[in-house]
């Protein structure tokens, strides 16, 4: 399993998880009571998202989010919303279930005045310019990995977590997340991942991340923020900090019509 | 048996303790000894990067470390490869060597270690701290390392042909991806793939030459100190050696080559020069002294100051530069000059019949005080260094100063010591009973030039020698080219100039803009600024050769036409940048997310900071000033107000060598001018013979700097200290001379009398120092660097003017200025 989809679990984990008892020490019965769960549905979001790169520097941006649960696939429109030279750029993302099947993403651009496809071969590339990759951002297949328990009973802030490791089992899937292996840490209790860190192949990088401020909205389980640090040789590169300034579930604004090139183009 | 009038109570004193307490003493010298050849084995480092060299100018260093902590290295090593670029074999094979130098991996202990974080370390001061605030990690998030999982951290990132960034319409799609992603092309695919990157203005002169016969692939590693830059250098030497084969040439080029290629030459050069010094200085002692013990107890004196001289720089962390390597060789000519002034009078006392401890006791009382002196005027010429703003050249001076004390140390302490272990040597004719030899003619030649009639026509000669050492000196040029060191044939200099020629220049310009304002960099108005000034600095040609010496350049401006052109289905017209600003903030939207690493390279996170990047071809630094006034003309036509401007990188690193080449050279000459000639009056305790007494130290200095002149040997890193070693030395045999002059005037009142006691009583030793010197420095033909070999001729020949100035221009000085008191007058002096 990768980071992927723990922020898929974090970000949009159901209260009517599989029980699984604290006292499990089968890994991929917890990763699966973690990953199959029932994912909320048309949801609306408002994102802040904070880069600072090794100097400290920073930048930040304001992204306004909708997506929804189709047959084949999950959609998602993103909106600029800050800062104003990009305030209405948009990207809209397909996420096929079929793990054979590349991604969609169309980027509209103020500027060109229209919508422009852009390939969505390299999964391993960032997202909007944070330490998350958009592989990081879909879902992933638990079939794909192999899982250990590292620690049965160990402690996150207080709360009861199970320490696990994942490691991809096929190149394939090690190659497009870039990730060699990951420790999760998972909360007994709401059965979210509270932080991980992954070992990134390319540079020998450690990618830490933490799922804070994690509160119910609508009966999931949501990490309200999330913090990002790439680390190499002990030197931080970068850093990200995406929150949640606003997140619901099952809104009826969010249909069909709301992933559509126009919808896009139509801007906030 | 004492004499009150010429000895030292002092130094009697201490040489009897010495002897007394011989075996302690012993001991503790032995101590020291071995606890400054472990720190010299064990920790003492090797640096000649021109970053060293410029260490000491702060705004230049602080420019250079602002703009790594933005955006990291600013420089590759370079695996240059020869061969037909366009065929499928070289770029299959290219691409093998690729994927190899981005799996590389070596144990580099001092990876991401930066060398000013170093050296604040060292200096004792803590740098700011650079880590970035970051959300609450906690202990979670501290780097607790890899672990036993296999990776590659050496390398942080490989540029090639087979890689390099395409930003690219495709299919209906912008696509970002390397050149070759798609595999090596075919035959047939090969004409358009020639085509599309030899009109690339951003690969070629970057990673292709025009005419496509050389490729280079850059690696950048991340920061590492200088040892483990030469092993990583080896090391991808190696690597890439093994995927030579015909028409795939491959070397390892650029500035860390010629930085471990200097290395290496100053590490072979330190050992060979002091051994070679030493066997040469050994030859003299047993010339001169003819047994066993005083051949190696001066050499032990030199052989152990030396070794103090290295443990010391370990310890403080002074690394051997080109500027040190000179240090043990020069110890060994200098310091024995101490010795053999000692073991001459230890020589005479014997042959009076004076017992063997009495004797050196004498030796050492009589001769203490001059030794002391000749000490602290050497030490003060290189102590001068101090003012020097080079840290290699203010380290080199201390650490020379350091060990011409210890050498005195050893000469008042460790000599006489071995020396009570010689067997009584046997009576030695005394000097006056011995018929006259060759150095006795000479110095009664020297004495003749400055006696009755020959005394004007000597004045005037050396009024003469100042008017052409003038006209030499004012042709002096300065000239900085590390690579012009290891001469033409050197592998290293033919890497680099086949990589200035058929590729680009392994040397870089960063012009840092700082707009101060977040987004700033994204102004459109900056950005066609900053395409002015890229184009204006390509074109830039060399105000003599004429030839260009920018070989390419990278900004924000190159992502954004290049993204602007994808954006727009891949034509060609529209490598451009967009007429209007949201275009641009659009294009580099796109980008962020395609390459945030790339991105964070060229522009800060906040965007208030980018930079341009221009590759330049390797010159000797004075030709780079022309063109640095033009980059700040240029900036100041094109940027003007839009940002802040700095501009950094290796070339200015270099620039700023030059720059204080001739301001150190005079600063520390002064200083040692004055600091001499205040020790001058001191010691002979007359402002006027003190300010006599320079012009014969003087002389020597301006006769080297006019002959340099002449023969057009410029003024470099590796000579610029020869003034203030050279008046270091000259000195020492003024104070021999003039003292037994002073002496001999107090007693008689005549100059004239004084003069020839002054020659008999230290002109003998002279004349063999000066042998000693010219021979000790002539070693330094053997030197692999030309800048030694020629900087230890100038010496030496130094040396042989200096002498004929104290021998011939001094008396003649003294003739004229010092009024001759003894009622016997000038005609009634004995001969």
């Amino acid at each position: 399993m990768s980071l992927r989809s723990l922020l898929w679990a974090a970000l949009l984990s159901p209260t009517s998880a599989i029980a699984v008892s604290p006292q499990s020490t089968d890994a991929v019965e917890i990763m699966r009571a973690v990953e199959d769960r029932e994912l909320g549905d048309r949801s609306v979001a408002r994102l802040e998202i904070e880069i600072t790169d090794k100097a400290g520097r920073k930048r930040s941006r304001t992204v306004r989010s909708w997506s929804m649960d189709f047959e084949d696939s999950r959609k998602q429109l993103m909106l600029f919303e800050s800062p104003a030279d990009v305030r209405n750029a948009g990207l809209l993302s397909v996420d096929y279930d079929d793990p054979a099947r590349s991604d969609d993403q169309w980027l509209y651009l103020p500027s060109l005045s229209k919508t422009t496809r852009i390939s969505g071969a390299d999964k391993s590339g960032s997202f909007m310019g944070t330490d998350l990759t958009y592989a990081d951002m879909t879902r992933r297949d638990i079939e794909d990995y192999e899982y250990a328990i590292l620690e049965a009973s160990a402690e996150v802030g207080g709360e009861a977590v199970w320490l696990i490791e994942a490691r991809p089992k096929t190149d394939q899937e090690r190659s497009e997340t870039g990730y060699l292996k990951t420790h999760i840490w998972v909360s007994k209790d709401k059965l979210v991942p509270v932080q991980s860190k992954a070992w990134v192949s390319e540079g020998k990088r450690l990618k830490y991340t933490q799922f804070k401020d994690i509160k119910k909205v609508d009966g999931l389980w949501i990490a309200h923020t999330i913090g990002v640090r790439t680390v190499r040789n002990g030197q931080v590169e970068s850093s990200s900090a995406l929150v949640f300034t606003s997140i619901a579930f099952d809104q009826e604004e969010v249909t069909a019509d709301s992933f559509s090139e126009r919808r896009l183009e139509q801007g906030l | 048996m004492t004499n009150p009038d010429t000895e030292s109570r002092f130094f009697r004193w201490s040489t009897e303790r010495v002897l007394q307490y011989r075996w302690l003493m012993l001991a503790l010298l032995v101590a020291i000894s071995v606890a400054a050849g472990v720190g010299a084995s064990t920790s003492l480092m090797v640096d000649n990067s021109t970053e060293y060299f410029a260490g000491g100018d702060a705004e230049v260093s602080g420019n250079l470390e602002s703009f790594r902590d933005d955006f990291g290295r600013d420089d590759y090593f370079f695996v240059l490869v020869e061969g037909d670029v366009f065929s499928v074999p070289f770029l299959t094979q290219l691409s093998a060597l690729h994927e190899a130098l981005e799996a590389a991996d070596l144990e580099v202990e001092s990876l991401g270690e930066r060398r000013a974080v170093r050296q604040a370390r060292l200096a004792g001061r803590t740098l700011p701290e650079a880590e970035p605030e970051l959300d609450d990690f906690g202990s979670f998030g501290e780097d607790d390392g890899w672990g036993e999982e296999a990776g590659g951290t050496l390398i942080e990132e490989v540029t090639s042909l087979v890689n390099f960034r395409q930003t690219l319409f495709e299919d209906g799609a912008v696509r970002v991806h390397g050149l070759l992603d798609a595999g090596i092309p075919t035959e047939s695919e090969l004409p358009a793939l020639k085509e599309k990157v030899l009109s690339n203005p951003a690969m070629v002169g970057n990673i292709i030459g025009p005419r496509a016969t050389h490729t280079v692939l850059l690696v950048r590693t991340q920061f590492m100190n200088e040892d483990d830059s030469a092993r990583v250098n080896t090391y991808l030497g190696e690597l890439s050696e093994g995927f030579e084969k015909p028409g795939f040439a491959v070397s390892v080029t650029g500035i860390t080559s010629l930085n471990q290629s200097l290395n290496g030459a100053v590490v072979k050069d330190t050992a060979v020069l002091f051994s070679l010094a030493a066997v040469v200085m050994g030859i003299v002692l047993i010339a001169l002294f003819r047994r066993v013990v005083p051949v190696i107890a001066p050499l032990a004196v030199v052989g152990l100051s030396g070794l103090w001289t290295l443990g010391m720089m370990s310890l403080v962390g002074a690394p051997m530069t080109i500027v040190s390597s000179i240090i043990p060789a020069f110890l060994v000519c200098v310091g024995l000059g101490d010795s053999i002034h000692i073991l001459a009078v230890h020589r005479d006392e014997v042959a009076k019949g004076v017992g063997g401890r009495e004797a050196m006791v004498r030796a050492i009382a009589t001769t203490g005080v001059p030794v002391m002196f000749t000490t602290a005027t050497t030490m003060a010429g290189l102590a001068s260094f101090k003012f020097a703003s080079a840290p290699a050249i203010q380290e080199m001076g201390l650490a020379g100063a350091f060990g011409v004390f210890a050498a005195l140390v050893n000469s008042l302490v460790l000599l006489p010591i071995l020396i009570s272990f010689q067997p009584e040597l046997p009576g030695v004719a005394a000097r006056s009973e011995r018929p006259p030899d060759r150095i006795d003619r000479f110095l009664e030649r020297c004495r003749d030039l400055s006696v009755g009639r020959g005394l004007m026509p000597t004045l005037l000669g050396g009024v003469l020698l100042v008017a052409i050492a003038a006209g030499g000196m004012s042709l002096l040029s300065v000239y900085h080219n590390p690579l012009s060191w290891l001469g033409e044939d050197h592998p290293t200099t033919i890497g680099i100039t086949t990589m200035d020629k058929e590729v680009g220049g392994i040397s870089s310009v960063q012009v840092v803009f700082d707009t101060e304002s977040e987004h700033g960099v994204k102004d459109l108005e900056l950005l066609r600024a900053i395409e002015d000034l890229a184009e204006a600095l390509e074109t830039y040609e060399h105000p003599v050769t004429h030839e260009r010496i920018v070989s390419g350049s990278v900004s924000l401006v190159d992502i954004v036409k290049e993204t602007n052109r994808a954006l727009h289905g891949g034509d060609p017209d529209q490598y451009v940048l967009p007429d209007d600003q949201r275009a641009v903030s659009d294009a580099l939207l796109l980008f962020e997310s395609a390459g945030p690493e790339e991105l964070a390279r060229i522009a800060t996170a906040d965007l208030k900071r980018s930079h341009l990047s221009v590759r330049v071809k390797w010159m000797d630094a004075t030709s780079y000033t022309p063109f640095r006034q033009f980059i700040d003309e240029q900036i100041e036509r094109t940027i003007g107000d839009k940002a802040k401007v700095v501009s950094t990188g290796g070339l200015y690193t270099i620039l700023s060598v030059i720059d204080s080449l001739i301001s150190d050279l005079i600063r520390s000459f002064s200083v040692a001018v004055v600091v001499i000639t205040l020790m001058m009056i001191a010691l002979l305790r007359d402002i006027k013979l003190g300010l006599i007494s320079m012009v014969p130290n003087l002389l020597p200095i301006a006769t080297i700097l006019g002959f340099m002149g002449y023969v057009g040997i410029p003024i470099d890193m590796s000579n610029l200290v020869i003034a203030s070693i050279i008046i270091g030395i000259a000195v020492d045999d003024t104070i021999h001379f003039l003292h037994q002059y002073r002496v001999g005037y107090q007693a008689t009142g005549s100059t004239e009398t004084a003069i020839r006691l002054a020659m008999d009583h230290a002109g003998r030793a002279m004349v063999s120092t000066t042998a000693v010197l010219t021979l000790g420095f002539s070693v330094f033909i053997a030197s692999s660097l030309g800048s030694i070999q020629r900087f230890g001729l100038l010496i030496g020949l130094a040396c042989c003017v200096a002498l004929l100035m104290d021998l011939v221009l001094a008396p003649a000085l003294l003739r004229f200025f010092i009024p001759d008191r003894s009622s016997q007058g000038p005609d009634h002096v004995s001969s």
